[in-house]
Parts: C-alpha cells; sequence; structure tokens
C-alpha cells in the first residue's frame, strides 16, 4: 500500500509545536511584563506594538495569552503525571495481584470514572479551595481512574501472555516481572491514553480557570482571560478571540495526533 | 431479573457512599455556615447560638444520620445563604437545567446519525473527510469559548438573540424555550463531534464484517444493508454511548450556564460552593450523582438485555 | 490544509464583523437626569442588581446589597434622606431628651403594613427588641445589632402611639440604628413573603433569577411613580452589562468604569459614590506590619491616583484616614497625608530593616472583582519598591472566619461599609473592640473616642471625631485608598435616580420623563 501524506499528524504536530513554541518563550520572554499595568494603554485594539491589544489594565494580551499557554501547558503536564502515575501503579499492581485489593479499588474507580471530570473536580475544589496547585490536585486525582481502567485491562490481557510465563518460570520476581517485562508491552497503549488525557486536563483547567475554580488573578491563565474577556466582547472581541484560539489550537492538535494513533 | 436486583443494590450502596464522603468532606472545611450567614458584625455569642440551632456543634456521623434521614423524605435542610428550604431552590433551578440536557441530548441524537452515516458510504472520500475535520474541531472546542463565539455571533452581530436575556419558563414559556436553543447547542457540539465519530468509526468496521458482504452479496441494496444489518448492530454500543454521554451532558451545562446566565443547577452549585453554602452543594452532589449513577446502571441494564453475552 | 483555512476563514469573518459593529459610544456623562424631564406615574423598569438576596428577612439580611434593595420595602422609624438626615417614617415625630439617655418617638397615625394591618405599638416594639436582641425567644438567625442591644436599657409604650426607648449611656449617635425595619409582630413568614411598610410591596422572589415589588397604593408618605421594579439578578457584573447592552435593563449600578466608556447611548451616567472606606487594611498585629515605618513605607508606596485612574476613569474620593467625606460635619480633611514617594517608601523600609525586598501575602475576598482589581494594582505599585506582594484571594466565608474574626493575615483589600453614625465607620480601631481586625492600638485614640461617643456637647463631639481620624493616619494603621465612585447606567427614559450616602437603591423616586412616553 502506497504511503499517503498524513495530514492529521503533520497539522497536529504543527498546531501543538505552535503552542509549545508560544509557552516555552513565554517561560523565559515576553514582549511585556505579563502583569504589568499601564493606564495610557488601556483597552487598546490590536497593533504593531501590541498583537492582540490590551486588556482593562493596559496589560499586553499577546504576553498574557503566552503566559497563559505555558501556565496551561504545566499544569496539563503535572496533572497527567499525577493522575497517568497513580492510575498506573494502581491499574497495574491491582490486576497483576487481584484478589480483595482488586475489587475494592476497582469499585472506587467506577464509582469515580462514572463522574464527569468537570463535576468532580469542581467538589474537589470546593473542598480544599481554588488555586493552581490545588487545581493539580484535584484534576489529577479525578484522572487516576481513567489511567487505571486503561492500565488494568492491558495488564490483565498481558500476565496471561506466554512471555510472561517464560519469566515466571526463569525464576524473576512479580516487581521485576511488573515493571521490567509487562509495562513495556504496554507503552503503546499508555502513550495515547495520556494524549487523550493531555487533551482533556488541558480542557478542564480551561474550564475550572473560566469558571473561577483555578489558576488564581493576577496570574494569566487561558480560560481566567476568557471570562474576564466575555465583558467586552462587544467592543473588543479580539480579547476573547486571543486566549480562545490558543486553547483550541493545543486541542485540536492533540485531538488530530491522537486520532491517528487511534 | 437477578442482574437488575443486583445492580440497583449497587446503586444504592455507591450513592451511599457518596452522599456520606460528601458530607464528611464539607464538614472538615473551615468557614462554616455560621459564620457566612450572620457576616460581620456577629459576635462569637451569636455564632455559636446559630451554630447549636444548625445542629453544626454534633459529631460527623451524627449530622449526617440526620440528615440522611431527613433527605429520604426529601428534606434536605435550609439553605445558610437563602434562608430558603433547600429542596425548593433545586427544585426551582430544575427547568432550566433539565431543559438544557434535555434540548442537548435531542441535539445529539438528530445530529450525529446522519453526520456519522454520511462519511461512512465512501470511506476515506471526500465527505468523509469534511466530517472528520469537523469532527476533530468539534472535540477540541471548549464549551464555554464556543458558547461565547456563539454569544458574538448570533447576540452580538447578528442580533438574532438577546445576549443574556433568559426569561423564567413561567414568565414567558416560548421565549425560555427559544433562549435555550443556544446554549444546548454549546453544550452539544463537542459530544455531537464524539458521538459523530464512534458512529462513523463503528458502522465502518461493521461493513468489513462478513455478514455484510453476505448481505451483499445475497442482492441486498446498500441502503437496506446498512438500515436492516449494520445499524442494528451498531445500535448497541451507541445507545449505552448516548446514556454513558447524559452525565456528560449535565457538566457541560454547568460551564454553559455560567457563559450564558441561566440560573440552572449548575449556576446554583458554583453560587453555593462560594458561598459556602454546603447544604446546598451537598444536596446538587447528591443529585447529580444519582441522575449519573442512575444513568450508568439504566445503560448497564439495556445493555445485558441486549447483548445476553454481558454479564 | 482544509482545517488551517477554515480557522483563517473563521478568524477572518469574525474581525470584518467587529469592525462593522463598532459603534460610536461615548462617555456619557452627560448632566444628570434628576432634575430633568417631569415625571409620568405608571411604567415597570427593569434594575440589574449582581449580588443575591441573603434574606427577605430585613433583620437577617446581613448583606449591604439585600439592604440595599430591601430599603424599598421596610422602614424605621425613621429613615435616612438623599442628605444624610434622618427624617420620620412609621415615627410622626421624636424627642432626644437633654442628657441623650431617653428617645420618645410618636408613631405616624394609620401607617399600614402591605397586608392591610395598622402599625401597631407592640409591632414597634416587637421590631426593636428583635434587632436589639432583648426578645424572651429570639431567633439565633437575626443578627443581633450590637450598638442598639449595648445601649438600650429598656423599650416601653406608655400609650398607643409613643414607644419610649431608655439608655445605658447617654448616646446622641443611635439615630442611625434606628433605621431598623418595623414588621408585624405576629408573622412569621418574613423570610418567604416579607411585609412592610415602605412605599412598594413585595411581590415575588426567585433566586439567582430576580426580585419583584410593586407600588404600594396605600403609602402614608409621597406615593411612588413607578407601578413595578424587578430587580433581575446576574452572576457577574459582565453578565449584566451584556444584558444592559441589549438594552433590556433600565438601571444598572456598579458599573465599571470600562463598561461605562462602552455604553450605548440609550443610557446617561449617574456618578455618586460608594460610601465606602476601601484600603489596604494592614494587620498591625503580625510582622511586618507591627512596626509602623513598614506602614507609613506602604502608605508611601501606593499611587492612589493611579488606582483611581486605574478602576474607575479617574473618578472616586481618595482618602487619607478611616472616614469619608460622606459623614460630612464630622470628616477631618486635614490629616497627614502620604504623597506617592517611591525612594521615601524605600527608605522607610531600608530603615524598618527590610532594604533588601520584603514578601507579603494580601488575602482578597474573591467574590468582590473591584477588590481584586484594585489589589492587583497595588501588587504592581508594590514591585517599584522592592516588595513582593502576592494575591490569596479566598471566599467571602473563608474572609470573614480567617481574616475579620481570626485576624490571620498579613494584608487585606476590602471596603468598610457603615452606617450615618460617625461611630460606627471608627469604633473597630479600639484596642478592646471585638471587630478591631487590624489589631490597631493606641492608648490615645481608645479615650477620645471614649470621649467621642460619651459625649452630648455637638462641637466636642466634631473635635474628637476629627482627631481620632488624626491618630490613625498619623499611625498609618492602614493604607487608606478611597470612597470608590458609584457608576449608575440609568436610562435615558428615566428621570428622578437619587444617590443616598447610605448603601440603597430608592426606587420610590425614579419616573418615567413625560416627554418619553
Amino acid at each position: 500500500m502506497k504511503k499517503r501524506i498524513n495530514y492529521n499528524l503533520i497539522i497536529g504536530y504543527t498546531l501543538i509545536f505552535l503552542v509549545l513554541l508560544l509557552a516555552l518563550v513565554g517561560l523565559f520572554y515576553t514582549p511585556y511584563p505579563a502583569n504589568e499595568m499601564n493606564v495610557l494603554e488601556k483597552n487598546q485594539a490590536p497593533s504593531l506594538s501590541h498583537f492582540f491589544g490590551t486588556d482593562q489594565f493596559g496589560r499586553d494580551i499577546f504576553s498574557r495569552v503566552m503566559e497563559g499557554a505555558s501556565t496551561s501547558f504545566l499544569i496539563a503536564v503535572c496533572v497527567v503525571l499525577v493522575g497517568a502515575g497513580i492510575g498506573t501503579l494502581a491499574g497495574a499492581v491491582t490486576a497483576y495481584f487481584g484478589g480483595w485489593l482488586d475489587a475494592v479499588l476497582m469499585r472506587v474507580n467506577d464509582v469515580m470514572a462514572a463522574f464527569p471530570s468537570v463535576l468532580l473536580a469542581i467538589c474537589f475544589v470546593a473542598v480544599i479551595g481554588p488555586g493552581t496547585y490545588n487545581l493539580i490536585c484535584a484534576l489529577g486525582i479525578v484522572f487516576i481512574p481513567s489511567f487505571t481502567r486503561v492500565v488494568r485491562s492491558e495488564v490483565l490481557v498481558q500476565k496471561e501472555l506466554d512471555y510472561v510465563r517464560n519469566a515466571k518460570l526463569m525464576g524473576a520476581g512479580n516487581l521485576r516481572i511488573l515493571v521490567f517485562h509487562i509495562l513495556p508491552n504496554i507503552r503503546p497503549v499508555l502513550k495515547t491514553s495520556l494524549l487523550v488525557g493531555f487533551q482533556n486536563a488541558v480542557l478542564s483547567e480551561a474550564g475550572m480557570s473560566y469558571l473561577g475554580l483555578g489558576v488564581t488573578q493576577p496570574d494569566p491563565s487561558l480560560g481566567r482571560m476568557l471570562s474576564e474577556a466575555q465583558g467586552y466582547l462587544w467592543n473588543a472581541p479580539w480579547y476573547a478571540l486571543a486566549p480562545g484560539l490558543t486553547i483550541l489550537a493545543l486541542t485540536l492538535g492533540l485531538g488530530l495526533v491522537t486520532s491517528d494513533k487511534a | 431479573m437477578k442482574f437488575i436486583i443486583k445492580k440497583t443494590g449497587s446503586l444504592i450502596i455507591t450513592l451511599v457512599i457518596i452522599s456520606f464522603l460528601s458530607f464528611l468532606a464539607f464538614s472538615l472545611i473551615p468557614g462554616d455556615a455560621a459564620v457566612a450567614s450572620l457576616g460581620m458584625d456577629a459576635t462569637e455569642a451569636d455564632i455559636n447560638a446559630l451554630r447549636e440551632e444548625l445542629g453544626l456543634n454534633r459529631p460527623v456521623h451524627v449530622q449526617y444520620a440526620d440528615w440522611l434521614l431527613s433527605a429520604l423524605q426529601g428534606d434536605f435542610g435550609v439553605s445558610t445563604q437563602y434562608h430558603l428550604p433547600v429542596s425548593e431552590l433545586v427544585v426551582k433551578r430544575l427547568p432550566a437545567t433539565i431543559t438544557l440536557a434535555v434540548y442537548s441530548m435531542v441535539i445529539i441524537i438528530l445530529v450525529s446519525f446522519p453526520a456519522g452515516l454520511l462519511g461512512t458510504r465512501k470511506p476515506n472520500g471526500a465527505m468523509d473527510t469534511v466530517m472528520t475535520v469537523l469532527s476533530q474541531v468539534g472535540m477540541a472546542v471548549p464549551q464555554f469559548f464556543l458558547g461565547i463565539l456563539l454569544t458574538f455571533f448570533f447576540g452580538i452581530v447578528l442580533d438574532w438573540f438577546t445576549v443574556g436575556g433568559y426569561v423564567g419558563v413561567q414568565e414567558n414559556p416560548a421565549g425560555f424555550f427559544r433562549f435555550l436553543v443556544l446554549p444546548a447547542v454549546a453544550v452539544a457540539v463537542p459530544k455531537c463531534a464524539t458521538m459523530t465519530r464512534y458512529i462513523r468509526n463503528a458502522v465502518v468496521a461493521q461493513k468489513k464484517q462478513d455478514y455484510v458482504r453476505t448481505a451483499r452479496g445475497k442482492g441486498n441494496s446498500e441502503k437496506r444493508v446498512l438500515l436492516q444489518h449494520v445499524l442494528v448492530n451498531v445500535m448497541m454500543p451507541v445507545v449505552t454511548m448516548l446514556a454513558m454521554m447524559a452525565a456528560d451532558v449535565l457538566a457541560g451545562s454547568i460551564v454553559v450556564e455560567q457563559v450564558f446566565n441561566i440560573p440552572g443547577l449548575g449556576r446554583l452549585l458554583i453560587t453555593s460552593i462560594s458561598n459556602r453554602d454546603y447544604p446546598v452543594v451537598q444536596a446538587i452532589v447528591v443529585y447529580m450523582a444519582c441522575a449519573v449513577v442512575i444513568m450508568n446502571t439504566l445503560a448497564d441494564i439495556a445493555y445485558q438485555k441486549l447483548d445476553p453475552r454481558v454479564r | 490544509m482544509k482545517r488551517k483555512l477554515l480557522l483563517t476563514l473563521l478568524l477572518f469573518s469574525m474581525l470584518t464583523a467587529l469592525c462593522a459593529c463598532k459603534g460610536g459610544t461615548d462617555q456619557g456623562n452627560t448632566p444628570d437626569n434628576i432634575s430633568s424631564g417631569t415625571p409620568a406615574t405608571g411604567g415597570e423598569i427593569v434594575v440589574g442588581i449582581t449580588q443575591d438576596l441573603d434574606s427577605l428577612d430585613p433583620h437577617i439580611a446581613v448583606a449591604a446589597g439585600t439592604d440595599e434593595v430591601l430599603f424599598n420595602i421596610f422602614e424605621g422609624l425613621v429613615k435616612p434622606d438623599k442628605n444624610g438626615n434622618f427624617v420620620e417614617a412609621v415615627a410622626e415625630s421624636y424627642v432626644i431628651s437633654e442628657d441623650a439617655m431617653t428617645y420618645t418617638f410618636t408613631l405616624r397615625e394609620n401607617v399600614k403594613f402591605h397586608n392591610g394591618d395598622t402599625v401597631t405599638v407592640e409591632d414597634v416594639v416587637y421590631s426593636l427588641k428583635r434587632c436589639a436582641g432583648l426578645l424572651d425567644v429570639q431567633d439565633p438567625n437575626v443578627l443581633v445589632d450590637s450598638a442598639l442591644s449595648r445601649s438600650i436599657a429598656e423599650i416601653t409604650a406608655p400609650d398607643e402611639r409613643t414607644v419610649v426607648l431608655k439608655l445605658h449611656q447617654a448616646n446622641t449617635e443611635l439615630l442611625p440604628y434606628l433605621t431598623c425595619a418595623i414588621i408585624p409582630c405576629d408573622y412569621d413568614a418574613q423570610a418567604t413573603s416579607p411585609v412592610g411598610t415602605g412605599p412598594f410591596k413585595f411581590v415575588s422572589y426567585a433566586p439567582l433569577e430576580s426580585f419583584v415589588i410593586e407600588k404600594n397604593k396605600d403609602y402614608y408618605g409621597t406615593m411612588a411613580y413607578l407601578d413595578k421594579v424587578t430587580f433581575k439578578i446576574y452572576a457577574s457584573s459582565d453578565a449584566a452589562f451584556l444584558e444592559l447592552m441589549a438594552g433590556t435593563i433600565d438601571i444598572f449600578p456598579y458599573l465599571t468604569d470600562e463598561q461605562a466608556t462602552q455604553l450605548s447611548e440609550k443610557y446617561s451616567i449617574e456618578v455618586g459614590t460608594m460610601n465606602l472606606v476601601q484600603a489596604l487594611f494592614l494587620n498591625n498585629g503580625v510582622a511586618p506590619f507591627d512596626n509602623v515605618k513598614v506602614r507609613q513605607a506602604f502608605c508611601h508606596a501606593i499611587n492612589r491616583q493611579e488606582i483611581l485612574n486605574m478602576l474607575s476613569g479617574g473618578r472616586g474620593t481618595i482618602i487619607n484616614s478611616g472616614m469619608t467625606p460622606g459623614l460630612a460635619s464630622y470628616y477631618n480633611d486635614a490629616v497627614t497625608e502620604y504623597s506617592y514617594d517611591v525612594e521615601k517608601a524605600k527608605q522607610l523600609l531600608a530603615e524598618a530593616g527590610y532594604g533588601d525586598g520584603l514578601e507579603i501575602t494580601i488575602t482578597v475576598p474573591s467574590n468582590y472583582q473591584y477588590h481584586m482589581d484594585t489589589a492587583q494594582v497595588i501588587v504592581e505599585q508594590l514591585k517599584k519598591v522592592g516588595v513582593t506582594a502576592k494575591i490569596e484571594p479566598v471566599e467571602w466565608a473563608s474572609w470573614l472566619s480567617d481574616v475579620y474574626k481570626g485576624r490571620d493575615y498579613q494584608a487585606t483589600v476590602v471596603g468598610l461599609d457603615f452606617n450615618l453614625a460617625p461611630s460606627d465607620v471608627v469604633k473597630r480601631y479600639q484596642s478592646t473592640a471585638s471587630n478591631n481586625f487590624v489589631n490597631y492600638s493606641n492608648a490615645a485614640f481608645d479615650s477620645t473616642f471614649a470621649v467621642a461617643l460619651a459625649s452630648i456637647e455637638e462641637q466636642e463631639k466634631t473635635t474628637a471625631y476629627k482627631e481620632l481620624q488624626k491618630l490613625l493616619a498619623e499611625d498609618a494603621a492602614s493604607v487608606y485608598i478611597q470612597d470608590p465612585a458609584l457608576l449608575t447606567a440609568v436610562s435615558k427614559e428615566l428621570g428622578g435616580y437619587t444617590f443616598y450616602p447610605v448603601y440603597v437603591q430608592d426606587m420610590s423616586l425614579v419616573y418615567f420623563k413625560e416627554s418619553q412616553k
């Protein structure tokens, strides 16, 4: 079969790369300090000195989008690391050893997985309060079940395969088998769910910040900026467009890349 | 039958666990209802008197048992913010949220079936590619951003509807139902996209199966094959998926209610969280948990009924 | 490539669309419409509010946003007018004894409650006792007014039309507290369908949606013009503003400056004051603010004019101490003024041992966007003097319990509201006051305050209050910022919108202009 040019992958990676570039550069350099206010330049329309104009405090929206993108990226990465880390551990261990631990954890898992992630995260934040770290904790916990489920079902399949039996016959310990034999074999599956998880994490973070339950002011966050921009929709639609399109580019990129993998 | 009883049993246990955990969590947070309700000028004595009255000084498990007993009788206590019965508050918020959810589900069903089938005639053809692109964009767009875009286009540029002009169902039923269409679109689009994609992939996969080839071989028309054979087989997982989606629609409406300033359950939840109005938060959490868990259980049961292989 | 194209198209069409819709809106700061137009009777209006009501029972409600609308339904023995004086309401006249120990009220004849009953002395005694926490069976939800409960010794009704208050100690400032609502004594549905004596009566309330009132046709005083007023409740000022732009709201108070500048021609903007003491309150009890030099450094470091420019287009009244000019004769405008001076601030910080920089946390109630915005500006300004400030947004309930009651904070931005008694706004700075959340302590202040409160001689009282403000400023008790400007959008079809020196939205004076109808 002739290999076709895969537009999905190309466009997907391009979009991710662009946002990542914005975010990475935003970590070190922004055209203006993202929180710097300027009375004289309030609510300006896009121009050469301010690509996306300025907000109600005269802050440069482009700079804030850059910083907001890196915040979103970092939070999403942390969330996925927490979720995938704990989820993989829980999934692998319960599937491999089974027993009552498996039964109990899967019960908890099912209950959690049944809930829409935003709803669950709202409940967590209601208890522990808003803020960047709290948001990472809340979303991280919320993301555990999906990883647990994927890893568990994979490990259940893998542990019945010949190579595991062979390893056992060779006298390898359970932990060794799990870490060095099984985990490498479920990597492709894990990779896809990492990407899907990442997309969900970006969307959830933006949603929570939009609701005022995430990143706290004055630090820029894409979701929070959107909610602030809503009041200026009449006269300054670009204010909403800039953070909105950035989120869209990132999630769309991730979606294209994962859909190709799936 | 045994299956149904077992499922119902685990449903009840799940609900009790959820309600207890959330009750416990909310009672551990500092900044309690008595302080919030009396405001800045209250003295310590006033606050303590109110705590006593609200029963906040009792052990958590006693409070929970008390709450559960009343809740079973439909009494969720009194809101500390509004000084009104919680059940009354929640019930008044239901029309907007339920209408929004039903609208969204209707949109999802009406759009995703035709859209899903559109590309399957010629997989990877032009139509399929267009649909794929659209569904990719649809899945990626955050609901609240979509809500803002819709507000901008239809409310400000085209001026087809009054921005933020929500009216109660009793006040003006026509206006109420008209206003909720756009928010429903905002809730539905990402889910539509997922569903479209799902249906498309399922149909394409089914079409490669032997029985389809057999059916075609027998001289059935493509349309007949699709409707009588493929769709029947695709239906089951799709229905299950729809039931699961109901939960997401509910969650989506929380955010979208905020965008369109709709006084539904979601806005009540967010407002109550910031007011530390825990009787209300607790009631909404349990209510939504009920809705979600019941939908899931129904999906399980339906799945089992449709496919006896599942036990 | 199709995806890219789609996005580009989307973007492009939006940009074109926006050019088309950018209408010419002006500042709209037209001369006030209070006097213009002949009043017409009748009509219905919609008023946007952003704070939901916390109770319909006027004695249970504590939020300023609730008092503001309930003002239309309830009245006390007396009520404030727009000049800050107290005019008779349910009472027809009152006499304060020479020694300021006895207040005697004569009730107006035939004042009717909205349920048709006539107001009796029993109702008045009941209402006052309920506010003062003197009932035998007191509802714990009622917020007892400590000023009333501490001053009042006895409430009696010698005859059918007279109510006498006997006090523990002389107090000439009790009148502002006697605006407490008069409600029927044997009525227990106040929280769901409130009954008062005001110019409007209650129609309906739906939490998160609306609060509706209609004209009280049996009102004893000047009848309201409007037939019906709907207070529509919005989640945020932004949400309300969107609807204002769509033209479905007639009056919307608490407009932000940005909103005011993009308002359509349908509205005029009325400018008043919020009657709040907005300040960066500093916890005098903890480091680094236990050092007066640090507090003074902060006063110099914060550019209050810039805050005004940033948040309200330069509107608002800068204050230097803990009182606002609204309290006319008691306000002292000759207190120590801390000019904006970065060098001075740095020098003071260095003297205090913080020359190498300082890190502080500003706790702000996140539900008040105005204070959040102020805090954001302050953080930027503090950077210039080497202070790294972090904003910690908290829910209102946490703010109350941790900051206000627990005093566990370094600095906070908030606005304090007060009634028209001058003691109300400064009594919290007494070292022993239970609500002294800034932990201010100065023996001279305490003794002067005692003089001010007990004095029955107006001249002496005024001097004492002015001295108190001077002390607060000298000690830099906090960084006092401003009495914020209150911008209200009022439809040009309406007249009579009036600002009060307290937090109220008086709808009884609003009318449709004759020519417009």
